[in-house]
């Protein structure tokens, strides 16, 4: 009776432990669902560029965004790039606008690769994704209050990047880091801060791209954001995209 | 100049107080044309870009543009007496329209006003954009369109979207200098011409029809246009003796209807762009009739073309390495404004860019166009423009640049018209 128990009893304590065990697939699920979360969002957007002399640029961005697929977003500063836009839409689709020719244009998977607007971000990273569905890798490591993951994109993602390094807080799934990695080093650092909670939902306000390979770096910081505003479909279409 | 100024202030201030988003921009270009006399010129050129957004339905829009040339070139005395000869200023409203969004129902917009449409998918030279007449008078800015007043309906079904333009007025293509000149047909005669212009709104109406579609990752449309040539096309010509020793040629012209049916389409394959546009063309009036009469050979019947049907098609695709290089090169039969399978001329324009430092250097090495006039003697007939440039994005809403246009070609190419406009170039650029 007592092997009985002392059995039993580490049978119970083995499955805890597997139950507590968070797989790489469960945080990436945590993660995309905190990140998307609200049904719809409206970002007001700056991106400030900084270059290695510290000289500035600004860029001012409307986005909208429905569901983990769906994102619109125009440019309302500088006056030079006022009405540029971009939409992406399941399936790796991408379109960009272009005002002085008023045409919509297709982006390949391999021109996603290109600077968005100068920055350091790449129509790649401004193209909304799930990490659970893009993504395969493992768990590098884990200490009481983060997650390294190691992520290689699937092919069906079509992704530039070779890989990602993602570093995620435990307290919100939200990924605060993520190294991307192309020809085998690492070539840019996204730090996610400023992490706030906005009604029920967890939102970095910030986000610091880096270029490692020439000093280059793009802040992004939401001036405003608003939640569940039931956004029409009409918006992430090409209609809307090239509305002036 | 104060003049311009007085207005450029006058209509900034009625827009702003009117609670319009104005978006301005002001361009200077000096060429140096070196391959035609070091001639200089210096253009200032404005454009004001202003919307209101009246409520969720109604937009208003206007583009208002002036051209300053500040270029003085007197010829004779009197010369110096006219202020025309200073002040060489020109003020277009380029677009004035109206847009109604979701009306009359929530799938259709409509516009109304002055402006433009492109139906193709290609850039600069796409056969497709048949909607709005090319504006040539600087023949280095390829891309400009002669807006024009319209009724645009866009509808957005659940299977396709239809478009329907009806423009009422048709207006031709403004050519560059030299691009017609009746002397090289008709040598050292007299010559008097004269267009028969279609000014009832029968004859001038236009109309275009375009169905677009969306299939994942590619957009396909077809189109059908109710046109006219947008460039003049002889329709008589009577050559008279004058004296013995003196003769007088009267031409005519005019634009003849066409019925134009096309397809576009862009889409990606094996990570490049590419986009396609095909145009078929039925021009209705193809002959024109000389008369000889006083040459004792009566009225002679000839034609521009021998075909009344003809095609214009393009191709073209992109590719972005690193993110830091991009190419583009577009395969184009049959530049817009040129009629008849046998006048066709046939072009390969390559584009390509390199960026520094997030874009605050653009360098274009390798821009060019090349002109196959016949594809049997390539080396003796053709043309060529090589574009070279570099922009300096080096702060916010300014840029400046340096390009260089070298052009040249055989006679019956579209290079040659324009070959004297080869020049040095600095552009600058200030929004706000």
């Amino acid at each position: 009776m007592k092997n009985f128990l002392v059995t039993l009893v580490l049978i119970l304590n083995f499955l805890t432990l597997g139950a507590n065990e968070l797989t790489l697939e469960k945080i990436l699920e945590k993660v995309d669902n905190i990140t998307n979360a609200p049904k719809d969002q409206t970002i007001f957007i700056t991106i400030t560029l900084i270059d290695k002399n510290k000289d500035q640029s600004i860029r001012k961005i409307t986005m909208y965004q429905k569901g983990q697929d769906k994102r619109v977003g125009k440019f309302t500063y500088p006056k030079e790039q006022k009405g540029l836009g971009f939409l992406s839409l399941p399936g790796n689709i991408m379109h960009i606008y272009l005002p002085a020719y008023k045409k919509i244009k297709n982006i390949t998977s391999q021109s996603k690769n290109g600077s968005f607007s100068g920055t350091d971000f790449t129509y790649e990273d401004m193209e909304m994704s799930s990490f659970a569905r893009d993504y395969t890798g493992k768990i590098l490591n884990e200490n009481d209050s983060l997650f390294l993951l190691e992520l290689f994109p699937k092919k069906e993602k079509n992704s530039f990047y070779e890989k990602l390094l993602i570093t995620v807080d435990k307290r919100f799934y939200i990924p605060i880091k993520i190294e991307f990695f192309e020809k085998g080093k690492c070539s840019k650092i996204l730090e996610r801060k400023k992490i706030e909670k906005i009604k029920s939902y967890y939102v970095a306000k910030e986000m610091i791209m880096k270029n490692i390979e020439n000093d280059h770096q793009t802040i992004m910081n939401y001036d405003s954001i608003f939640f569940d505003t039931n956004l029409s479909d009409d918006i992430f279409t090409d209609r809307f995209l090239k509305e002036q | 100049m104060k003049k311009i100024f007085f207005l450029i202030t006058s209509i900034q201030f009625f827009f702003t107080i009117s609670g319009f988003d104005i978006s301005s921009k002001v361009e200077n270009n000096s060429r140096l044309f070196v391959f035609d006399g070091n001639i200089f010129s210096d253009i200032l050129f404005f454009e004001a870009e202003s919307k209101k957004n009246f409520n969720e339905k109604l937009d208003l829009y206007f583009d208002i543009q002036f051209e300053n040339d500040l270029s003085v070139v007197i010829k004779n005395i009197k010369g110096l007496t006219d202020t025309e000869n200073f002040n060489k200023n020109f003020f277009k409203i380029y677009e004035a329209k109206i847009f109604f969004r979701k009306y009359p129902f929530d799938f259709i917009d409509v516009t109304v006003g002055k402006t433009f449409y492109n139906i193709g998918k290609g850039f600069t030279v796409s056969p497709a954009d048949i909607v709005n007449p090319d504006d040539l008078s600087d023949p280095l800015r390829m891309d400009r369109k002669v807006t024009k007043g319209m009724f645009l309906v866009e509808s957005y079904f659940k299977f396709f979207d239809l478009n329907i333009i009806y423009s009422p007025f048709f207006v031709p293509s403004i050519l560059p200098k030299g691009y017609i000149d009746l002397k090289d047909y008709f040598g050292n005669l007299n010559i008097k011409d004269s267009i028969i212009y279609p000014e009832n709104i029968f004859q001038s109406s236009e109309l275009f029809i375009e169905i677009l579609k969306n299939i994942n990752n590619f957009q396909t449309s077809c189109f059908y246009g109710y046109t006219r040539t947008t460039t003049p096309l002889p329709s008589n010509l009577k050559i008279q003796m004058v004296t013995p020793i003196l003769a007088f040629a009267d031409a005519k012209f005019h634009f003849p209807r066409m019925n134009t049916f096309g397809l576009s389409f862009s889409g990606s394959f094996a990570d490049a762009s590419i986009w396609f546009d095909f145009v078929h063309n039925y021009i209705r009036d193809n002959k024109f009739k000389i008369d000889l009469t006083d040459f004792g050979k009566g009225i002679v019947d000839t034609s521009f073309s021998k075909d009344k049907i003809f095609f214009n098609f393009l191709i073209g695709f992109d590719y972005n390495i690193s993110g830091k290089y991009y190419f583009m090169t577009q395969f184009v039969h049959g530049l817009r404004g040129t009629y008849g399978e046998e006048n066709l001329n046939d072009y390969l324009f390559f584009y390509s860019r390199i960026s520094f430092l997030n874009e605050k250097i653009l360098f274009e090495p390798l821009n060019f166009a090349y002109e196959i006039v016949d594809w049997k003697n390539l080396k003796n007939e053709g043309g060529l423009l090589i574009n070279p440039k570099i922009t300096f994005n080096l702060m916010d809403d300014f840029s400046f640049g340096f390009s260089f246009y070298y052009i040249n070609g055989t006679e019956r190419s579209y290079f040659k018209k324009i070959e004297k406009f080869g020049c040095l170039e600095l552009t600058t650029k200030v929004f706000f």
